[in-house]
């Protein structure tokens, strides 16, 4: 007889959990108290044992994934049973857990048809949160059997909790395919308790994964378009009142906006968004697919490329850019400094905490706001790669003003995050995404694009080692960030003992005025940089 | 004008009030001889001599019972409440003769009843309550709560001027922890107005008495994330500032109602409903309420602690709306 494994409920207050990493895969034998998988909570990180011995037959809930207590997440059957078929899709998934959300070029994407789940179809229906603190309910009648045809909102199932009984109104209208879970059963919300429409086969069917794509690869080009619509397939659209005003004042469709919320949701800024696009499919604050740059480039529209042999005139935007950039290597006596730094631990950490960070934090965590951190931190040792030659004198800036390239389909522009030092890890990592999101939207305040003290550019995305950038004038240093790779690296131990050891490597190039800035400086400034990233101590929020 | 504390602030109102108006007088336990458990009317009864600076047995029902029948006489008393807990002592007095008395008889009952409420020193159960939401829940009473100085001073001379029965509740934990300059001149503060205590955009923080400042240390905490929070100080209770409250959740559309008071019969619920009255669509996210948990206040300070909110709930709950 089969055994269910659940999504165990670790403190009275949780309601759910996110499954950070499985210890055994579908096939393999597990022995009863055995660890199976393991958990991120609000309050504790576990690993979970298994409730029996036998083998894992089938995986249902991935890694990443969030869902609520007790929720069946895999299922372990008899010492060499079959395998269910392939593992589903994950069920209540929280996108905010996956994969960085797809950029998108702004007017010409539709959005895909909403997933539906390998075995053909059908909506979920689940078990309702009645209250804040609720985190289960008892299923008591059905009011439809299966094969029933059902409307949408029609009273499908009452349902008893701690605080209220209740009526639950079908989310779609159909065919009533499956019903899951019995008259008296007691499971979490969120739990699957009936299948409505689809070929009604006993696979978990999980809802349309909302908003976010799965698909960015780490490298350049973003993948195309706006992720699936927010709602289910025939489902509620997550929103909220005031989204819903927008939408109704504004005659939005909802059903073509996606959500960047909690759970798919649309938010406010996402209606926005979608109002000043021209209520077309939205295009939610793209936010990098590269893990390091927050400057990734927006995939170019395809627009024809010019005719060979003709003479198209300069932008503004591309005129200025050329002026400023003989201006600047005209001033400055550029030198460029390059440093190897090991990355690993970064890396690591980035990977282990990255999906609990964005569900905490609303915020995606890339490696820009520890770039920025420690280049903050070496800043205020070493002020004068803080400071700007004005006329005879040298000006010591008060404030370290971090500009971050940003690159756009039209050009390339440098916002400033002014008082970088008076933010912490949290705070750095949302103004980069702040600032580069409406520098794309065209949406930067002209005192937004001045006052830089240093910067930050990102060249790494396209797979170059490093480059040497241009200083951003009247700076006296820019610092560019190579591609981020693996490497054989020559490592000494405690006991003087060489070994070759493959790590995460990154290679940064400080360019520098050396009108300002000697040799000694750029490099003391590096070392102390490539230190702070190198032995990562920071608390990242 | 000097700093001064907020009791100082408080004493200063009286005093002010008692030269202006020969009507006004003060009422309570250890008020006259011994200038007040708290020391807010130390010095009074030798300005003002002892038949306006009333000492009276141990008895709360008699405090609220005597001076409702000086204040049918023409007469504006003041009364005290050694600890606001003990008002229960009086609620029968304060419900059904008090609140109803211009409603039943057309008699108006122009009085204060003052005191210091709530927790935060380790007073234990009898001391160290929040009692207003008794009061905030009968009509015909209006119900004062100042998390600062300068409001303290302008509410009870508008209390003592205000011709309803008016019940005052200092926070006894505000009382010399808090200082500031107050103006020279004479002024008042309205009754029934809240006051913006932090501008802010993205999360609304409605609050009132000593948690103001523990919305305020969490919105400083918040700013170095880049989350602006806006705190709205009630400063009174009843009537609620209804506009106020549906203007913060129309420019934020996120909100956290904050207070010592327990959970359940708190005004965070009654604040729930009114937004979800009157400004519904300018949700983007449900509203949150960061209270003390429903149990008597303990006196252990540890315990005490994990009852009452504290500065990381309201930066979580703030982490989770901006995230929603």
């Amino acid at each position: 007889m089969p055994t269910d494994v659940v999504m165990p409920q670790m403190g009275e207050s949780i309601t759910e959990g996110t499954l950070t990493k499985w210890l055994k895969k579908p096939g393999d034998t597990v022995s009863r108290d055995e660890p199976l998988f393991e958990i991120s909570t609000d309050k504790v990180d576990a690993e979970i044992p298994s409730p029996a011995a036998g083998t894992l037959l089938e995986i249902k809930v991935q890694e990443g994934a969030t869902v609520g207590i007790n929720t069946v997440v895999a299922v372990i059957g008899e010492a060499g049973g079959a395998a269910a078929p392939a593992p589903a899709a994950p069920k209540q998934e929280t996108p905010k857990a996956e994969a960085p959300k797809a950029a998108a070029p702004a007017p010409a994407a539709t959005p895909p048809p909403a997933a539906s789940a390998p075995s053909g179809g059908g909506t979920d229906v689940v078990m309702p949160q009645m209250g804040e603190s609720i985190t289960e309910g008892t299923l008591t009648k059905w009011l439809k059997k299966v094969g029933d045809t059902v409307q949408r909102d029609e009273p499908l199932f009452e349902i008893s909790t701690d605080k209220v009984d209740a009526e639950i109104p079908s989310p779609a209208a159909g065919t009533l395919t499956a019903i899951k879970v019995q008259e008296g059963a007691t499971v979490g919300i969120n739990t699957v308790v009936a299948v409505i429409g689809g070929s009604g086969s006993a696979a978990a069917s999980a809802p349309a994964p909302a908003a976010k794509a799965a698909a960015a690869a780490p490298a350049a080009t973003p993948a195309p378009s706006a992720a699936p619509v927010a709602a289910a397939a025939g489902g509620r659209i997550k929103s909220s009142p005031l989204v819903r005003k927008i939408a109704k004042d504004n005659n939005l469709d909802l059903g073509k906006i996606s959500g960047t919320g909690a759970s798919g949701r649309i938010t406010k800024d996402d209606a926005l968004n979608a109002l000043n696009q021209g209520g077309k499919s939205a295009a939610p604050a793209a936010a990098a697919t590269s893990a390091a740059a927050p400057a990734a480039s927006v995939a170019k529209p395809t627009s024809p490329a010019p005719e060979p042999g003709s003479l198209v005139p300069l932008t503004k935007m591309r005129s200025i850019i050329a002026q400023r950039m003989v201006e600047s290597k005209r001033i400055s006596p550029h030198v460029h400094t390059i440093f190897k730094v090991d990355m690993t631990r970064i890396v690591r950490l980035r990977e282990k905490e990255k999906s609990k960070y964005e569900q905490r934090n609303g915020v995606k965590l890339t490696y820009m706001p520890f770039i920025a951190r420690a280049a903050v931190a070496a800043l205020r040792k070493h002020a004068i790669v803080n400071a700007s030659m004005e006329g005879d004198a040298i000006r010591y800036n008060r404030n370290i003003n971090l500009g971050i390239a940003v690159a756009l389909e039209w050009g390339l522009i440098v916002p400033v995050i002014k008082q970088t030092e008076e933010r912490n890890f949290l705070g750095v990592a949302r103004a980069i995404v702040d600032v580069a999101d409406r520098a794309r939207n065209k949406k930067l305040a002209p005192d937004e694009i001045s006052g830089g003290t240093f910067t930050l550019t990102n060249s790494g995305i396209f797979g170059e080692q490093f480059g040497m950038p241009i200083i951003n004038q009247p700076q006296s240093a820019i610092l560019g960030i190579g591609g981020l790779s693996k490497e054989a690296v020559v490592m000494t131990d405690k006991e003087g003992n060489d070994t070759i050891a493959i790590r995460s490597v990154q290679y940064f190039s400080l360019g520098f005025d050396h009108r300002v800035i000697d040799g000694a400086d750029a490099g003391k400034f590096m070392s102390d940089f490539k230190a702070y990233l190198e032995n990562w101590a920071e608390d990242i929020g | 004008m000097a700093v001064v504390t907020y009791l100082e602030a408080i004493r200063q109102g009286l005093w002010e009030e008692m030269e202006r108006d020969p009507a006004v007088f003060v009422m309570g336990e250890d008020v006259g001889v011994y200038g007040g458990a708290f020391k807010v009317t130390e010095g009074f009864i030798n300005r003002f001599g002892p038949e306006r600076v009333v000492d009276t047995p141990i008895s709360e029902m008699a405090i609220a019972s005597a001076a409702y029948g000086a204040s049918l006489t023409g007469m504006r008393p003041v009364g005290e409440f050694q600890f606001m807990d003990f008002i229960t002592s009086a609620h029968s007095q304060i419900v059904q003769i008090l609140a109803k008395s211009n409603w039943r008889w057309g008699a108006p009952a122009p009085m204060v009843l003052r005191g210091p409420t709530g927790g935060g020193v380790s007073g234990g159960p009898f001391h160290s309550q929040n009692n207003e939401m008794a009061y905030v829940h009968t009509p015909g009473l209006k119900v004062i709560c100042p998390a600062t100085a300068r409001d303290a001073k302008g509410l009870i001379k508008s209390a003592v001027r205000d011709n309803n029965p008016v019940l005052f509740f200092e926070h006894k934990y505000l009382y010399r922890r808090i200082k500031e300059e107050l103006p020279e001149e004479e002024y008042t503060i309205p009754i029934g107005k809240a006051r913006v205590h932090r501008q802010g955009k993205h999360v609304s923080v409605i609050t009132y008495a000593a948690t103001v400042y523990v919305a305020q240390e969490a919105a400083e905490l918040l700013a170095k994330e880049g989350i602006e929070v806006e705190i709205l100080d009630l400063r009174t209770l009843l009537p609620l500032d209804r506009d106020a409250i549906r203007e913060t959740v129309e420019k934020t559309n996120r909100v956290i109602v904050l207070h010592e008071d327990t959970k359940t019969g708190g005004i965070a619920g009654e604040i729930a409903a009114i937004i979800n009255e009157e400004a519904f669509d300018f949700l983007d996210a449900p509203i949150v309420r960061v209270t003390s948990l429903d149990s008597a206040v303990p006196f252990s300070p540890p315990l005490e602690k994990a009852f009452m909110p504290q500065v990381e709930d309201v930066v979580r709950a703030a982490r989770r709306l901006v995230a929603y």
